[in-house]
């Protein structure tokens, strides 16, 4: 039998977690500056309450001055699982019995035009820095030159192009998944605004999003 | 209630036609993973402003009850449950799938899910006006405390995390005080935008984006980590029989279950998610002289009862005293706003609107149950959907979702600003709900507020005084403060040892419980 828990009932026992300490000092970065843009959004908040008459700000007064405490004391919270977290990965790399290997540093060395055509196709493996910044530079350059190419041509297809291309692009999704992305994206998109535009929102014309509409 | 006029009004084209596709559409949705209830409301939401009130909501509320079912069928077929109400359903759907009792498993969730949703549709008839005549007798003050009692209990079953769930909460509420004061109109907090001065943040477009475009960014994101996804080649035949047959041979499990369901439902902050194990942990503790793990019908039957009735459950506090429980409820509750309906008695007063809404709830889980045992074999399919491809399509939906609030490219920018917030939730494991909650309860909280201010000085009274107020900040206190004396208290429970690795090593329960910011009861035994 499992051990005894509390409240409402059973939680999971977290110890099934198996996670690297590496992943958990990004999430611990990732949860300060969460924690930090929650402060600043909810500190300029409560810097123009002073700005309104008091009658209608009272409630925002109640609610958002000790929203904005508990999210200082969420944000030291972070900060102290981050600092203990660091601590944990030091003192385990210190007291760490396994011989320290050294990984040779990855290669700067430009490719050829011919490897980075292959890079930006997929067809090459990315294994160096150098390499990995070509496949950046060229998905960027080549997702702003089809934007601009398509820019006030075709309307709201380009909206759908930004949206499927640039957000796969962005998130490094392999070039090769971007024709059917495109495809399947843009499909979506146009059964959508046909949709929209027989329920009479939005007539057709004028695109989904505006952008690219002379 | 106009019942006659409902039915009338029900029968017609149109809201059959909404209720066909709002089936349809809650079915293969919910079949592909992530997709629950919540994701397909805010979908559907936006694009339904513009039908008539009647079909809006008989399309919204059969879509999201069928995306449990969709979810459901995968759960048995592939192990892959389509969200977290799913999750007690793969402690018995593979075994039963494995030995080829995939279509028997897919029946008698179809007839199990139907009866939970009628069971709490028959509470939500005959209770919601009994809760009416107490709502009748509350003053504003004690809608205030509801709000903030509403809040409480979101932000204490964000497990674990009670402190970030009151700050997203807190931030939810804030939100919903940009653009014109519920009572004198003034503007506040607009920082010079035109649009966020006349409109403000609108909940649905914190919601498509929260739940919607943030889930797409996070697919992606996993997509790319994870790329090769293996599905068993698994197909659904037959089993109608044998599926009827197991839901007549156990009745009072599924009942059981139903009234479980309907329990977990009316109380704010639980949720599907808990339900569905609670059931689980229920059924396998009374029938403990059987087998589990190995393909007990009663394993599948019992926690889809629960999710079918507490889906619908939840609509009652959300109905009668404007306080939603869950996500699906707010939204459910923001769909009656877009529509010019107002819950509390208004809403049941509205005739023949509310008794076709009502009488198509039932209709909806026999119709869910009919469509989905005819389109597992297509739904199977559709869960084999690349995430490659359901991620981007998702910020596309989201957007387009968005952009239908108000009509301008400023709600798409307000939905993938929230859609970024929302990724960083998920991938924080925060909890998602309190910020669309608290949106949702704001303007309720800071009009009850400013009602408790007017008469307060016209009467030289302080209304917090009242007994009704207390007691709901007592209980909001206890709520508020209970996660920190648990050691307190102690309840004994059982453990399933990452109820993964005990009932079913292929599911990460605690992933998809940290997904769906809720507390479960889990209940097993080695």
């Amino acid at each position: 039998m499992g051990k005894p828990v509390t409240g409402l009932g059973i939680e999971l026992d977290d110890s099934q977690s198996n996670k690297q300490p590496t992943t958990v000092i990004s999430v611990r970065l990732l949860g300060v500056i969460f924690a930090a843009v929650l402060v600043v959004i909810l500190g300029l908040y409560d810097s123009r309450i002073s700005h309104y008459p008091a009658g209608v700000t009272l409630f925002p007064r109640v609610i958002g001055l000790p929203t904005l405490v508990l999210a200082i004391a969420y944000l030291v919270k972070e900060l102290v699982k981050l600092a203990k977290s660091t601590q944990n990965l030091k003192s385990t790399a210190e007291n760490s019995n396994v011989p320290k290997v050294t990984v040779p540093l990855p290669s700067h060395e430009q490719p050829t035009a011919k490897e980075s055509v292959e890079l930006l196709l997929g067809s090459r493996p990315i294994n160096t820095v150098a390499q990995t910044r070509i496949v950046g530079l060229g998905l960027a350059v080549g997702l702003a030159v089809l934007y601009v190419a398509l820019l006030g041509v075709v309307g709201f297809l380009i909206d759908s192009i930004a949206l499927v291309v640039g957000g796969p692009l962005l998130f490094g999704q392999p070039i090769r998944a971007v024709p059917v992305l495109l495809v399947a994206g843009t499909a979506l998109a146009v059964i959508l605004s046909v949709l929209i535009h027989l329920s009479g929102v939005i007539p057709l014309s004028t695109g989904i999003f505006h952008i690219g509409v002379s | 209630m106009d019942w006659a006029g409902g039915v009338k009004l029900l029968f017609a084209s149109g809201p059959m036609f909404s209720l066909l596709i709002g089936c349809l559409l809650g079915i293969f949705l919910g079949a592909l993973p992530g997709l629950g209830p919540v994701f397909i409301l805010t979908v559907m939401l936006p694009l339904t402003i513009h039908l008539q009130t009647i079909d809006a909501l008989v399309m919204l509320v059969a879509g999201y009850t069928g995306g449990v079912y969709g979810g459901a069928i995968t759960a048995v077929v592939f192990n892959v449950p389509g969200h977290p109400g799913n999750i007690a359903t793969t402690f018995e759907g593979p075994a039963m799938a494995r030995q080829g009792r995939a279509g028997e498993a897919v029946v008698a969730i179809g007839i199990a899910g139907a009866v939970g949703g009628i069971v709490a549709t028959g509470f939500l008839v005959f209770v919601a006006p009994l809760i009416l005549n107490a709502a009748l007798k509350l003053q504003p003050v004690d809608y205030f405390m509801l709000a903030i009692f509403g809040l409480s209990m979101v932000a204490a079953a964000s497990r674990g995390k009670v402190l970030v769930g009151l700050v997203l909460g807190g931030l939810g509420v804030l939100l919903s005080t940009i653009g014109p004061d519920v009572i004198t109109g003034t503007n506040r907090f607009s920082f010079g935008s035109s649009f966020l001065k006349s409109n403000g943040v609108p909940l649905a477009l914190v919601a498509v984006g929260v739940f919607a475009i943030g889930s797409g960014f996070v697919m992606m994101e996993e997509s790319w980590k994870n790329r090769t996804r293996t599905l068993d080649d698994v197909r659904i035949r037959g089993g109608i029989k044998q599926g009827l047959n197991a839901a007549v041979s156990h009745p009072i499990s599924i009942l059981r279950s139903s009234l479980l369901g309907v329990v977990i439902g009316v109380i704010p902050g639980l949720g599907v998610t808990l339900s569905n194990i609670a059931a689980y942990a229920m059924e396998s503790k009374i029938g403990r002289h059987l087998s589990w793990g190995t393909g007990n019908v009663i394993g599948v039957m019992a926690p889809e009862a629960a999710d079918g009735a507490t889906l619908i459950a939840e609509l009652i506090p959300a109905f009668t005293l404007g306080i939603p429980g869950a996500a699906t409820s707010a939204l459910m509750l923001e769909a009656l706003s877009l529509h010019g309906l107002t819950a509390g008695p208004g809403f049941f007063q509205s005739g023949s609107t509310v008794a076709a809404f009502l009488l198509a709830i039932p209709l909806a889980q026999i119709l869910i149950a009919v469509l989905g045992i005819a389109s597992a074999p297509v739904v199977v399919r559709m869960a084999r959907i690349s995430p490659q491809i359901i991620g981007p399509a998702l910020i596309v939906i989201g957007s387009v979702g968005a952009y239908v609030v108000n009509g301008v490219i400023a709600d798409v920018v307000i939905g993938l600003i929230f859609g970024v917030i929302g990724y960083a939730i998920v991938k924080l494991k925060l909890p998602l709900a309190p910020i669309v909650m608290g949106t949702l309860l704001g303007p309720l909280a800071e009009e009850s507020l400013g009602r408790v201010r007017i008469l307060d000085k016209a009467t030289h009274t302080f209304a917090f005084f009242q007994p009704m107020a207390m007691i709901l900040a007592v209980l909001a206190f206890i709520v508020f403060t209970g996660p920190y004396f648990r050691h307190v208290v102690k309840v004994k429970g059982y453990l399933v040892p990452g109820a993964r690795t005990l009932r079913n090593p292929g599911v990460d329960v605690e992933r998809m419980v940290d997904d769906s910011q809720a507390t479960m009861v889990v209940e097993g035994k080695e």
